[in-house]
C-alpha cells in the first residue's frame, strides 16, 4: 500500500485519538475547517480505495458526535453546522448519485449517511433544548 | 559522553546503540522536575539528535530509524513543546520523504495516547501543523492516483 495512504489511515486513528486537533483552528478559522472537512470527504468517496473509504468515513462519524459538532465553532457552532454540513451533503450527495456505486457500496452509504444523520439530529436537540430553557427564556425576557 | 557522540559518525558501527543510548537518556530527562541538570544534559543531546535527524532535508530516513524517530521526536515535545513543533515537526512536513509524515503522524498518535487533551499552549500550532499534514498527505495521494491513471 502507498504509504500516503497509510499515512492517511494513521491520520484516522488519530482524529479518535485527539479530536480536537482536528476541531481547533486559531482565530476560529472557518475556511481552514472547510478545506480539512472536503479532504476528509474527499477521501470517504474515493470508492477505488475501500480502505479510504473506511478510513475517510470513521472520520466524519467521529466529528459527527454530537459533542464534536460544538466545537465546529468556538463561536458559532450552529452556523458552523450548516456551513460544514453543506460540504459533507454536496460531496455524499454527488457520490450517491454518480451511478458508479455497486449496490453493496450502496447499502454501505445508506448505513453511514443514517449513522451521521442521527448524530446531526441529536444535536440539533440539544442545541435548540439549550435555546428553550426556561433559564434562557428568563434571560430573553429580562434583555427584552 | 564523547564517545558515545563519536559513535554517531555515519561510518560508525555503534551508531544505532549511540542514538537509542542518547534517545534513552532524553526519555529519562522528561520523568525529571523542569531545571534538574538531568534536563540541561537532556538539551545538548536533543541538538546532537536534531543535527544527526534534521541537518539536511535531503538525509535519507529508512525504515530502521523509525522507531528511534518516533521516540525521540516524543521526548522532544515532552521536554520542550514549543521548540519541538516549531522545529522538528515542521521540518518533518517539509521533507520531501514520505516516511517523515509517518513518523510524525505515529508520534502525535503516541503523544496523545497518554494525554486527555493536547496542551492549551501548544493547541493553536498543533492544530494548524495536523491539518497542514492531512491536506499534504491527500494531495501526494492524488498526485500518486493521477499518475497511476495516465
Amino acid at each position: 500500500m502507498q504509504l500516503d495512504i497509510k499515512i492517511i489511515g494513521q491520520l484516522a486513528k488519530l482524529v479518535h485519538t485527539a479530536p480536537a486537533l482536528f476541531l481547533h483552528s486559531k482565530n476560529d478559522d472557518r475556511e481552514e475547517k472547510k478545506i480539512l472537512f472536503q479532504g476528509i470527504c474527499d477521501i470517504a468517496v474515493d470508492v477505488s480505495s475501500p480502505y479510504l473509504v473506511r478510513k475517510g468515513t470513521q472520520c466524519l462519524i467521529t466529528l459527527h458526535d454530537p459533542e464534536h459538532i460544538e466545537q465546529w465553532s468556538r463561536t458559532d457552532a450552529l452556523g458552523a453546522f450548516w456551513d460544514l454540513g453543506a460540504i459533507f451533503n454536496h460531496s455524499i450527495g454527488n457520490a450517491l448519485l454518480r451511478r458508479e456505486l455497486t449496490s453493496p457500496q450502496i447499502l454501505e452509504f445508506v448505513s453511514f449517511l443514517e449513522s451521521v444523520l442521527a448524530q446531526r439530529k441529536t444535536f440539533l436537540s440539544n442545541h435548540f433544548k439549550v435555546i428553550r430553557s426556561p433559564s434562557c427564556d428568563l434571560h430573553h425576557s429580562q434583555t427584552m | 559522553m564523547t564517545d558515545v557522540k563519536a559513535s554517531l559518525a555515519p561510518s560508525s558501527k555503534n551508531r544505532a546503540t549511540a542514538t537509542a543510548c542518547l534517545i534513552d537518556m532524553c526519555r529519562a530527562a522528561t520523568l525529571t522536575h523542569e531545571g534538574s541538570e538531568m534536563r540541561t544534559l537532556a538539551a545538548s543531546l536533543q541538538a546532537t539528535l536534531r543535527d544527526q535527524y534534521f541537518k539536511t532535508r535531503l538525509q535519507k530516513v529508512s525504515d530502521d530509524d523509525l522507531t528511534p524517530l518516533i521516540d525521540y521526536l516524543v521526548a522532544a515535545f515532552n521536554l520542550n513543546p514549543a521548540a519541538t513543533i516549531k522545529e522538528q515537526f515542521s521540518e518533518c512536513i517539509r521533507n520531501e520523504q514520505a516516511l517523515m509524515r509517518m513518523v510524525l503522524v505515529k508520534s502525535l498518535l503516541k503523544i496523545f495516547k497518554r494525554r486527555v487533551s493536547p496542551h492549551s499552549d501548544s493547541l493553536n500550532e498543533l492544530a494548524h501543523l495536523v491539518k497542514l499534514l492531512f491536506n499534504v498527505s491527500h494531495a501526494f495521494n492524488c498526485v500518486v492516483r493521477l499518475i497511476n491513471l495516465a
